[in-house]
């Protein structure tokens, strides 16, 4: 099978001008394949970098060193490190989507259509669009009382799989998952895997950060170890 | 000039804008690394200078950055409110991308401001004539576009007022008995009156309290959503651009410093000066 | 003509039609750029005159510089020959040329006028000069003249359109009675100089040549003959003449002139009367002539 992507020696250094130009490490020469339609879960204690490796992917950090190579539908192959910033934004909308720890979308805003708003911009009918989100939403165990309300007023366990409805009904290619079933009790985990491993199915490619080692084994096909990765380093 | 096939709306390249007698020293010792916009041989005041940036389709692009840095001097280039001392600007919607509207005629250049881009200023006074009534307003932008039927003026008319949710039963009164909020909808309508592609928002929301001012956020990014016009915002505050915008720019002392995705602008700023902005952030 | 010119200088050591023979020639080189570009306001060198300005020596120039010793003048002041205006300009006219002057719209070569177009259709042959208090139709909405001449240039007309479109909203029609604003050939917005509504349409692809002087403005523009002269409108809210349905003068009869409305204080009754004296005379004579005429069939 084709890989989707190859990370190439990736590092991410952050400077920090007003700190006197302090250097903070992101992560360091990380490469990895994925194949299309499997997933890759990243193992490491906090701090070494896991989320970096995805932000990098995303382009909401940039690439200080190394290669990120998308084979993408629209475009071809990408390097997504120094790919043009329209290209970046029309993959985000087309192939590549993103669940972060943290809900971060417009204010005033009803769950049904954040949940629904990605399909309105692929074109969808309004009606069916909201009509697939309220599926979405069900599946994922958020009351219907809620469907017509803010998700900023929402507790942290409903924000997060109002964030993987949002991303996960448009089908991406290639999804980037960061813990997002840090906040889940075991019903509602079930019902996300339930949801993931039928994106997955469906052909959708995974990079995952996964908190609990049972959530991440039943989504992934390979791990990525970082600690692992970092004490062979020190060995050598 | 703008290649058509990449979906740019307006390309900027190389604007500057200087007051003053301006000598050969004025760009290479003004701008961010001297912190300063005055020119030290000659004393001429480089507002913004070598400003080059492309505004794609359907694009909301954030210009950032403290007061006086040039923001909006920028945008009034474009609006043909200022005359810039150099640069040109290219249009996909006016001859093909490939006239420099800087150049053309004061006549073309009032087709451009009524046709093909609106402008929403900070203050309602520049942007709304207080002794027409809102409809009036919205009115004079139809009129330029030569339609003369009462009938279909007033009925476009309240069309944009409902969408831009001023209320159509206060169409014939005058915006200045209006709040600062609802006379700022009041000039997105007439800025949107011919259907614009491209609108310029000069810091709108400034000055508006807060629950006003996200209630114009939210018809900003509505009326982006349902009709896909490319948007210039302006502002000095990062929260309007993080809410509106998929890609910003940061500009001081008349630089544009960097350029990137807001939300990588905002969580791995690179300029110096962007993370001094980030880390002022409340 | 000559012999005339130097005649009358001799009478009173006054040029011929009093202005000098460059200042004429500076008028009438302004006139006809004015009739090159019809409606557009061609600035000029307004002379002093032994009137006072704002009395009509806008007009008066333009008709000054005009005369030949041939040319037979009428001056009419809001219709009437015999008013105070009308009168004084006339005398200053017959001082200065001694030609000959008519009540008679027909005979006459030239007619100066204020506030009123003669009801009778005039001919090629003829020149109308009226006297223009405020040329800028556009000063009712931009106070600035560096402004309005840019906005004329550009044709950026939408600020007088939107002062329309309030009068519609905020009274129900357009409250403009005099100097109603026309487009003149495509092009120009135009101030008629103060006439009624009801006499713009006679602007419109008339054989004769009208010309505008302003002197306290110093502005002259014109509307040569078959010129296209449109007053503004809506497609849905046209341009209306006054309404005199029902109405008729109470001394000739006429129904389908301009009436002046004429209240008598001791009866409280109102009449109305022709505004265009000669036409209103001419009519009673020539109603005269047919009574009796039909008295001789008889």
């Amino acid at each position: 099978m084709n890989d989707i992507l190859a990370v190439e020696n990736l590092s991410k250094i952050f400077m920090m001008h007003i700190l006197n130009g302090k250097v903070i490490r992101g992560c360091e020469d990380i490469s990895f394949t994925l194949p299309e339609g499997e997933s890759i879960g990243i193992l490491g204690p906090s701090g070494t970098g896991k989320s970096s490796i995805l932000k990098c992917i995303y382009r909401t950090y940039i690439p200080t060193e190394g290669r990120i190579v998308y084979h993408s539908l629209q475009f071809g192959t990408v390097d997504l490190a120094s790919a043009p910033e329209n290209i970046i934004l029309a993959l985000r909308n087309t192939e590549i989507g993103y669940v972060s720890q943290f809900l971060k979308i417009m204010p005033r805003v009803s769950a049904l259509d954040v949940v629904a708003e990605g399909l309105i911009k692929r074109g969808t009918e309004k009606q069916e669009a909201r009509y697939r989100a309220r599926e979405h939403l069900t599946r994922l165990q958020i009351s219907p009382d809620l469907w017509d309300a803010y998700p900023s007023t929402f507790s942290g366990g409903e924000q997060q799989r109002i964030n993987i409805a949002r991303a996960a009904i448009v089908k991406p290619r290639l999804m980037l998952l960061d813990e997002p079933t840090a906040s889940l009790d075991g019903r509602t985990r079930e019902a996300v895997i339930d949801l993931l491993l039928e994106l997955k199915r469906e052909g959708t490619s995974i990079i995952g950060i996964f908190h609990d080692l049972d959530t991440m084994f039943q989504l992934v096909d390979k791990t990525y170890d970082m600690s692992v990765f970092d004490s062979y380093k020190a060995e050598v | 000039m703008i290649d058509n096939s990449t979906e740019i709306a307006l390309s900027l390249q190389g604007i500057s804008k200087i007051y003053g007698p301006s000598c050969p020293a004025c760009i290479q010792k003004t701008g961010p690394e001297m912190g300063t916009n005055i020119c030290p041989e000659c004393g001429s005041i480089v507002a913004c200078a070598d400003i080059s940036l492309d505004l794609h389709a359907g694009e909301i692009l954030g210009i950032v950055g403290e007061s006086g840095s040039g923001k909006s001097t920028l945008v009034k280039c474009l609006y043909f409110d200022l005359e810039p001392t150099y640069g040109e600007a290219y249009l996909s919607y006016y001859g093909n991308g490939r006239l420099n509207i800087f150049s053309e005629t004061s006549q073309k250049k009032r087709y451009i401001r009524n046709h093909i881009m609106g402008i929403v200023y900070q203050n309602p006074h520049m942007g709304l004539r207080m002794n027409f009534s809102c409809g009036g307003n919205v009115a004079e932008k139809l009129l330029t576009a030569d339609c003369y039927h009462l009938g279909k003026i007033r009925h476009r008319a309240s069309e944009l007022l409902t969408k831009t949710e001023v209320p159509v039963a206060r169409m014939d009164d005058l915006p200045r008995n209006f709040s600062g909020g609802m006379q700022q909808r009041v000039q997105i309508a007439k800025a949107m009156a011919n259907n614009p592609p491209i609108l310029l928002l000069d810091e709108v929301t400034t000055g508006l309290d807060v629950s006003v001012q996200a209630k114009v956020l939210d018809l900003i990014k509505s009326l982006q959503w349902e009709l896909g016009i490319s948007m210039l915002v302006v502002s000095h505050d990062l929260g309007v651009v993080r809410l509106l915008t998929n890609r910003t720019a940061v500009m001081k002392n008349g630089r544009i410093v960097e350029i990137g995705l807001t939300d990588q602008i905002l969580e791995d700023p690179q300029h110096v000066y962007t993370q001094l902005l980030i880390n002022s952030l409340l | 003509m000559i012999k005339q010119i130097v005649d009358s200088r001799k009478d009173k050591g006054y040029n011929f039609a009093f202005i000098d023979e460059q200042a004429k020639r500076e008028i009438r080189r302004k006139t006809l750029k004015a009739v090159a570009i019809p409606g557009y306001q061609v600035p000029f060198g307004s002379r002093e005159l032994p009137i006072a300005r704002g009395w009509g020596t806008g007009g008066l120039q333009i008709t000054l510089s005009l005369l030949g010793p041939d040319d037979v003048l009428k001056v009419i002041d809001q219709g009437c020959d015999g008013s105070v205006n009308a009168v004084n300009l006339r005398n200053l006219v017959v001082e200065t040329t001694k030609i000959a002057t008519t009540l008679d719209t027909e005979e006459a070569t030239i007619i100066q006028t204020r506030h009123r177009i003669p009801e009778e259709k005039m001919t090629g042959g003829q020149i109308l000069v009226l006297q223009v208090p405020y040329p800028e139709a556009l000063r009712i909405v931009e106070p600035s003249e560096a402004k309005t001449r840019v906005m004329h240039a550009e044709m950026d007309y939408s600020k007088l359109w939107v002062y329309l479109y309030e009068d519609i909203v905020r009274w129900g029609g357009i409250t403009i009675g005099a100097r109603y604003p026309a487009m003149v050939n495509k092009r120009y917005i135009m101030d008629p100089s103060p006439i009624p509504r009801w006499d713009v349409p006679k602007l419109h692809m008339a054989d004769t040549l009208y010309l505008f002087g302003a002197g306290r403005e110093k502005r002259i523009y014109a509307i040569p003959p078959h010129t296209e002269v449109i007053p503004l409108e809506f497609e849905d809210h046209k341009f209306r003449v006054e309404d005199f349905s029902g109405l008729s003068c109470g001394r000739c009869g006429s129904t389908s002139s301009f009436l002046d409305e004429i209240f008598d204080d001791s009866s409280g009754q109102k009449t109305y009367l022709c505004s265009d004296t000669n036409y209103c005379d001419r009519r009673l004579t020539g109603l005269a002539q047919r009574k009796g005429n039909a008295r001789n069939d008889r």
